[in-house]
């Protein structure tokens, strides 16, 4: 079973919005920029797109349907299959694992992946308060992200005996990153002074430890690596893809210590077996990880086995994934600093590990990554996706 | 002997003093602070806690009534019951497990209701045998206008009894009524508060010569002296009247009436005379008499005699540890977004009744399940088990209503009239997690390890109902 996909998939062309506060655009503008922009990058037309997978995790919130067809409006690209993908904050590699799956089976030679979220559109809090207006009307009621995230802060500073400037660290490091990029949310460096004193979200999280609510959208064509030179001789390779869905009770669960993320550490498995990873912080060159909050992204590093249990934090504390570090993680901000439009979060990613691969990024280029990798987590831990991305030559 | 085997007491955590509300509202400040329910609190959840602490204080374990088909009758007499048609006494009686052979009923309307309840539980034990049990639960959330005396006076808070033929403490000896139509107190159907008739003439031609009447007519009926009662227990709208109908009576107001908690507590209508009672019970000797009179639309007194047995009740939780747990509440503002009264919340809750309905096991009476084959706990309920891959292996499972804070955070984000919301992960005493919102805690006092106890509240009104589940909250004294 694994390995079926393994150098068998490229990726051609990626896309990407501006995130943030997009006011002036709607859910499709945003679809069509992301989607003309990979098309573009692949040298394609949108017509000789097959078929599309789109994620999108709450498109009613932004007055469309919770179906395809929004997709096919935007893009008119109507009567060809399109799919829509809702996997939480996975959402985006999930839709990205579903394009690549229908290409490996032979069906279609190219394919559109497309994560697109319209948040704005329903206020600063209708996300943080999903929780409370959906779901179960009792169980588990009064959760947001902001206060799962940070009652595992509580636990990790209890178990390990780290603190907030730790945290903040993290934050720092993103908005360096974030402010050498010109699609960025928010574009600016920060202080570990400014974290500490920056409201509360969720104690001990406060705003600048918490992702920004953005607007955006990012795509990638797909095709098989037998055509991809057609197209690119750079194209990228999608050396492996895991996910792993769990359950949103495990918060109920008395064996879940809040200090790790079993999906993260399954879909990283999954991904890393079909890659033929055997040591992923020695292998890997750069990532991108769910940091969604300060805190997960420490707790990332060692689901993903950058870290053993525990030394997490030792990772940022001691410079190794900063730009110039051993791994660089979130080398485009991150969720932190690029924004955090959920089904766009993990082809955006996508787009940041290509362009480095590709030697595109800018300012921000990582010298010589040959390896990446990307990784979203949904809900309290509760899914997860890697893909891992690699050069061609 | 047919009398109180029990007692449990609830008062909600936040006090308000009357000095904030005429500094709010203007006017003159009535003496002390009112216990005031939280914004998850009604009658309804009060009237749960206190029979919880009257089970326990029994020596009933949570959810273990060894003799619950004994259970003849459980009353709910409150004025201000969260429903206007419902009874609030089914989910109590849902939440404690009562057996579903017991006449179940609310007690509506009137703030003597709850001796009206003893008086029908008396004769209903009277038919039932040895062991025949009765719950009588008070408790009351009242509304005044804001501003007015009665917004001064009116506090919240519970009361239950366990009426039954052994471990008697305290006989029902006699009991004497006097029905009047006379309307001290009343709310009309679309009336959005109590109303209080003209001080003068309601104290001079309703309570003195109603309450009068039955304490005199009782002491008649028992062939007693004034002076052969330890403690004359009354319902008091307000203290001076209760000095006022002692004095009349011939009682001693300093040593012969118990202390009626109006200047802590305040005016709790059909609770406030069993609150009071608890707490002389408390204090009571093998032997005493006690008069315990209740008013509204005439008046009621019920004679009880104080047993040897009340000597076991030393260890009991009553009155004063809920006295010790008091937090001031300093703005008036936020004691009327407690009371929905300001404020409004746009982001209404999915809910669904047959959802609710289906779920009654696992949401009010708190049973997860155990895996037969691999025995792991799961709350909530499920089929499947996740740990071992059973199918339908599941046995029953009532879960521990204390446990310990595994971690936790305060939310600024979730809206609650009283923020931050203090979220809390709780590992359970005898296996399972408990994962929701905390309340009655002032969120630095949180801890990693901190005890806390489970408490049936309201979450939210989702759809038109009021979706009631369970919150964590500090332990009260030794719970």
């Amino acid at each position: 079973m694994a390995g079926l996909l393994k150098e068998q998939i490229a990726i051609i062309g990626t896309g990407c919005t501006k995130f943030g506060e997009n006011f002036t655009q709607s859910w499709a503008d945003l679809a069509i920029e992301a989607a003309v922009e990979a098309c573009e990058d692949a040298k394609i037309e949108l017509r000789d797109i097959e078929a599309a997978w789109v994620g999108s995790f709450r498109p009613w919130i932004a007055g469309e349907r919770n179906t395809g067809s929004p997709l096919a409006e935007a893009l008119g690209f109507v009567y060809k299959p399109v799919t829509l993908v809702s996997n939480i904050c996975a959402t985006g590699l999930d839709t990205l694992r579903n394009a690549c799956l229908a290409v490996a089976s032979g069906m279609y030679d190219l394919v559109l992946a497309i994560g697109v979220e319209k948040m704005r559109d329903a206020g600063p809090r209708s996300l943080s308060l999903a929780n409370r207006t959906e779901g179960h009307p009792l169980i588990g009621k009064g959760r947001t992200a902001p206060s799962f995230f940070a009652s595992c802060a509580h636990r990790y500073f209890h178990e390990y005996g780290i603190g907030r400037e730790t945290l903040a660290k993290v934050a720092v490091k993103n908005h360096h990153n974030g402010a050498m990029n010109p699609k960025a949310h928010l574009q600016r460096e920060i202080t570990i002074e400014d974290v500490l004193k920056a409201a509360w979200v969720a104690e001990p999280l406060s705003i600048l430890d918490s992702t920004a609510n953005s607007d955006g959208a990012a795509a990638a064509i797909v095709t098989r690596v037998d055509l991809a030179r057609n197209f690119r001789s750079d194209y990228i390779l999608l050396k492996g893809i895991g996910l792993s869905v769990g359950t949103e009770r495990n918060i109920f669960d008395p064996d879940f210590d809040f200090l790790c993320f079993k999906p993260t550490q399954e879909a990283a498995r999954m991904a890393y077996l079909q890659a033929g990873i055997k040591s992923a912080r020695l292998e890997i060159d750069i990532a991108e990880v769910h940091d969604c909050f300060t805190i997960t992204e420490i707790i990332n590093y060692e689901d993903l086995g950058f870290a053993d249990r525990g030394k997490g934090w030792r990772l940022i504390e001691e410079g190794v994934t900063i730009l110039e570090g051993k791994l660089p993680v979130n080398t485009d901000g991150g969720l932190k600093a690029f924004g955090h439009p959920l089904g766009a979060s993990g082809l955006r990613m996508v787009y940041e590990v290509v362009k480095q691969l590709q030697g595109k990024a800018g300012l921000r280029q990582v010298k010589n990554a040959r390896l990446g990798l990307a990784h979203t987590l949904g809900g309290p831990g509760a899914l997860a996706a890697v893909a891992v991305l690699g050069r061609s030559e | 002997m047919i009398g109180i085997s029990a007692f449990g007491v609830y008062l909600p955590a936040y006090r308000l003093s009357r000095n904030v509300i005429a500094q709010a509202m203007g006017g003159r400040a009535l003496s002390g602070e009112k216990a005031v329910a939280n914004y998850d609190e009604d009658a309804l959840t009060m009237g749960v806690e206190a029979s919880f602490e009257c089970l326990e204080n029994y020596g009933y374990a949570w959810g273990a009534h060894p003799d619950a088909t004994k259970f003849k009758a459980l009353f709910f007499a409150s004025s201000s019951s969260p429903y206007r048609e419902k009874q609030s006494a089914s989910v109590i009686s849902s939440v404690l497990e009562i057996h579903s052979s017991a006449l179940v009923t609310d007690l509506h309307g009137s703030l003597r209701g709850g001796l009206t309840a003893i008086e029908l539980g008396t004769q209903i034990l009277g038919d039932g045998d040895r062991k025949a049990k009765v719950l009588v639960v008070t408790a009351e959330k009242r509304t005044a206008e804001p501003g007015s005396g009665e917004d001064q006076a009116f506090g919240d808070g519970a009361a239950a009894l366990l009426l039954a033929k052994e471990d008697v403490l305290a006989s029902v000896e006699s009991h004497f009524t006097v029905g009047a139509n006379f309307p001290h107190f009343w709310r009309r159907e679309d009336d959005p508060y109590v109303r209080g008739g003209d001080t003068r003439f309601v104290e001079n031609w309703g309570f003195l010569p109603l309450m009068s009447e039955a304490i005199e007519g009782l002491l008649k009926k028992a062939s007693l002296k004034n002076g052969e009662i330890n403690k004359l227990v009354v319902y008091a709208p307000e203290t001076r009247l209760v000095k006022q109908l002692a004095r009349r009576l011939g009682f001693k107001t300093e040593t012969q009436l118990a202390n009626t908690f109006f200047d802590t507590v305040g005016d709790t209508g059909t609770a406030q005379v069993f609150i009071s009672l608890v707490d002389a019970l408390c204090q009571a000797q093998p032997g005493d008499l006690f008069i315990v009179a209740g008013y509204a639309d005439g008046a009621e007194a019920i004679l009880l005699k104080v047993t040897e047995d009340i000597r076991k009740t030393k260890e009991c939780r009553a009155v004063g540890a809920h006295l010790k747990r008091a937090r001031p509440l300093t703005s008036y503002s936020k004691y009327l977004h407690f009371r929905d009264m300001i404020g409004e919340s746009s982001y209404e809750a999915f809910s669904s009744l047959a959802l609710l309905w289906r779920e009654e096991k696992q949401n009010l009476k708190l049973y997860g399940v155990k895996c037969r084959k691999c025995r792991a706990i799961h709350f909530p309920r499920r089929r499947v088990c996740d740990k071992c891959g059973a199918k339908d292996e599941m046995e029953d499972f009532k879960l521990s209503r204390r446990g310990r804070i595994y971690t936790y955070t305060n939310d600024y984000v979730y809206l609650n009239p009283d923020p931050p919301e203090t979220l809390a992960v709780v590992d359970l005493d005898k296996g399972g997690r408990f994962f929701g919102q905390m309340t009655d805690v002032n969120p630095q006092d949180v801890r990693i390890g901190m005890e806390v106890k489970l408490s049936f509240r309201k979450l939210h009104d989702g759809q038109g109902l009021s979706n009631y589940f369970w919150k964590a909250r500090p332990s009260i004294g030794r719970e």
